[in-house]
């Protein structure tokens, strides 16, 4: 296995809610590719189908959801062992996968912990669940490992939840999901209750477990600037589809599609002129009544004709490998040359000013 | 600063918080929260003042103090030069010029009342309009200063049928309504989704320059301090301990915890070419300590790299700086005790 191979190829993936008002569909026919070691960031605000993407990963899903349609391959590392699909995973075959190769850290580190339990007995548990072979001692030993790899002292073994600050908390709540060495970890936006300064330490802290243990990390957040800090890769995803797949730097430089351009520059910045900025104009749809063809084409200042019928393939512009944008405007059947970054900032420029005429 | 300023709507004067502590052993000596000491600061017409800081810095506890929703342990709020008496008829009256916008406006409307009912219901009170046609026409035109349209459909719908983005604008209309020279607001967009926050800010920068409002910016993001604020000023554990034009504080951060601060926020333009790590080192560790058992002095001396033994016996006083900033912190000097004259606006030394 080399450094580069997939850990987790999710092929067409597709999830419905059901609910009295309709079917939701919360992922539409997603294919990304998690490779050995990355961060992958999974970029969105509210309704875009990241947090849905991510428990359909670990089958975690709530009742009223349905995955009606893909493969999510997970290849282990170990030699010899062939990748399954764990969409065809039985219960009993569930228990093994989760937590021994896929983890996953809650938004709330506040609500992932049992309250009336120590942090010492929450690793036990875990412990004591997957690896029964272990005795008492070598399970207090582990767990007094596990919490040193994280940062927080020893003695801590023996606090309740509530002894602790919410980055002690966070830490340890990672501390659990590491517990068993798993390969890949899904962070469901691990540091948003946090403040800035604690945000920051457990971004590094979970950086260099990486680079120590070599797991990959599957990063869910709505706040794109930190993606750009930590994220090898990262995805934007809008109602339920990934609307572009790229390097952090080259979104960063040149952001392909006009939802990513929009919400990169939607955040004040610390440097540079402090120009006026615009965001981008409307709101997320209501997934119940999704628009037709693109979905962010009511929001996109440079839509035209096609945007509103059809909906856009994510795949590279004609003549490159990367990044992949699902957008007409890079489609040549469309349009014979693909936006530049300048025609990107004129449009929401013009959109902008558009509205404040209005 | 012991002067009255007649050019500032509202002044705050050596304001403190102290929360009793409810114990269950009446004999225990008694204990407060200390969430804010010593706080001073001057909010002007057209002008927009940032107070950053983490949870527990006590901004929030500043904006309900001068919102009138806490009565102050100790100091002054002074409105046009008057101090302000925080009861009865003269609270109401203040109310109506300072109006404040909550962080969360999920929570902030009431789920059983239409836009219309939020609206009119200060039109009223404040006797801004007295008949129906008047309510109604006047709603209309607050719902269009917020950008809210078409208006007319708006005004029957119910918060749950609005976005996010338009129920904060509901709620900034709201405090329209009143037709304030003071807006305070409590983090007004962090509840928002990414791509619709910079609308809402937006939205307050104009009311601000159009309607010459005196705005109080509470947030955590420091980048859109420096966005939306002429002048900033950092909080740690209920101390004020920088202050001055945004842009100065935020390029050359003098005291050690903005520089903190500062190294910690996000910022996808500093990057290490070639680096392995985008993150920036933090010169500091640690959290905001308690408030019930404060650090003595300088609050931020357990976790300041460049701490000195005086840091842990007083809270230094102001040091000025030429440029219009101020700071509270001994790398500077001694600075100058608490009373001593007051800083300059930053309107007024910002060319």
């Amino acid at each position: 296995m080399t450094k580069d191979s997939p850990a987790l190829d999710i092929r067409h993936l597709s999830v419905d809610y059901h609910s009295e008002s309709g079917t939701v569909h919360a992922v539409a026919d997603v294919s990304l590719t998690l490779r050995r070691g990355e961060v992958l960031g999974l970029a969105g605000e509210s309704g875009s189908g990241k947090s849905t993407l991510a428990y359909a990963l670990a089958r975690l899903l709530p009742t009223v959801a349905s995955i009606t349609a893909g493969e999510i391959i997970y290849a282990p590392a170990v030699a010899g062992s062939e990748p399954v699909d764990v969409l065809k995973l039985t219960e009993r075959q569930l228990r093994a996968f989760r937590w021994a190769d896929l983890a996953v850290v809650f938004q709330s580190a506040m609500n992932s912990l049992n309250p009336v339990m120590t942090v010492g007995a929450q690793i036990d548990d875990v412990l004591r669940t997957h690896q029964s072979e272990l005795s008492r001692q070598e399970r207090a030993a582990r767990a007094a490992e596990l919490l040193k790899l994280v940062g927080i002292a020893q003695d801590r073994l023996h606090s309740f939840p509530h002894e602790l600050s919410g980055g002690m908390r966070q830490r340890a709540a990672i501390a659990i999901a590491l517990a068993l060495s798993p390969e890949i970890i899904i962070m469901d936006e691990p540091t948003t209750a946090l403040d800035v300064v604690v945000q920051h330490e457990i971004l590094t802290e979970i950086l260099r477990l990486r680079q120590q243990l070599g797991f990959s990390v599957i990063f869910i957040t709505h706040d794109l600037s930190l993606l750009l800090e930590i994220a090898d890769s990262i995805a934007i995803m809008y109602a339920g589809r990934i609307a572009e797949l790229a390097t952090y730097d080259d979104l960063r430089t040149r952001a392909a599609h006009p939802y990513s351009y929009g919400l990169l520059s939607s955040f004040p910045r610390l440097r540079g002129p402090r120009a006026v900025a615009s965001g981008i104009p409307g709101t997320p749809p209501d997934l119940r009544a999704a628009p037709p063809g693109c979905a962010f084409h009511p929001r996109c200042p440079l839509a035209f004709a096609p945007c509103m019928s059809e909906v856009p393939v994510l795949q590279p512009p004609p003549g490159t490998i990367s990044p992949l944008v699902a957008c007409h405007l890079y489609d040549p059947r469309f349009r014979a040359t693909p936006p530049t970054t300048s025609e990107l900032a004129s449009a929401y420029a013009t959109a902008a000013q558009r509205e404040s005429q209005a | 600063m012991s002067t009255p300023r007649p050019d500032a709507v509202v002044e705050a004067i050596h304001l403190r918080k102290a929360f009793p502590v409810h114990q269950a052993n009446p004999l225990a000596r008694s204990q407060a929260v200390r969430a804010v000491e010593d706080a001073s600061l001057a909010l002007f017409p057209g002008q927009a003042t940032a107070i950053v800081g983490e949870s527990g810095s006590g901004k929030t506890t500043i904006a309900r103090m001068l919102a009138g929703l806490y009565a102050p342990s100790g100091g002054t709020i002074r409105f046009r030069g008057q101090p302000i008496r925080l009861r009865g008829r003269a609270l109401r009256e203040y109310r109506r010029h300072v109006q404040m916008i909550f962080q969360d406006p999920f929570s902030s409307l009431n789920p059983t009342h239409t836009v219309r009912y939020h609206l009119s219901r200060p039109l009223r009170v404040y006797g801004h309009a007295r008949s129906a046609h008047e309510v109604r026409e006047q709603v209309i035109a607050l719902l269009e200063r917020v950008s809210l349209t078409p208006a007319s459909q708006l005004i029957e719908k119910y918060p749950h049928e609005l976005s996010g983005g338009q129920r904060q604008r509901v709620a900034i209309a709201r405090a329209l309504a009143a037709q304030p020279e003071v807006l305070l607001a409590d983090e007004p967009v962090s509840m928002l989704d990414v791509s619709i926050r910079l609308d809402i800010l937006n939205l307050l920068l104009r009311l601000k320059e159009e309607e010459r409002l005196a705005l109080l910016f509470i947030t955590h993001d420091i980048a859109s301090a420096r966005y939306f604020a002429e002048e900033t000023l950092v909080m740690y554990a209920g101390q004020m301990v920088e202050g001055g034009p945004s842009e100065l504080i935020i390029q050359e951060p003098k005291h050690p915890y903005t520089q903190l601060l500062l190294s910690a926020a996000p910022d996808p333009d500093r990057f290490s070419e070639g680096g392995s790590s985008r993150l920036a080192t933090l010169p500091a560790r640690g959290e905001i300590p308690s408030l019930v058992t404060p650090p003595s002095g300088c609050r931020f001396h357990p976790r300041c790299p460049h701490a000195m033994p005086v840091c842990r016996e007083r809270f230094p006083g102001r040091t000025q700086f030429a440029d219009g900033r101020w700071t509270h912190c001994f790398l500077y000097g001694e600075g100058e005790p608490a009373g001593a004259p007051g800083r300059k606006p930053a309107s007024e030394v910002t060319p």
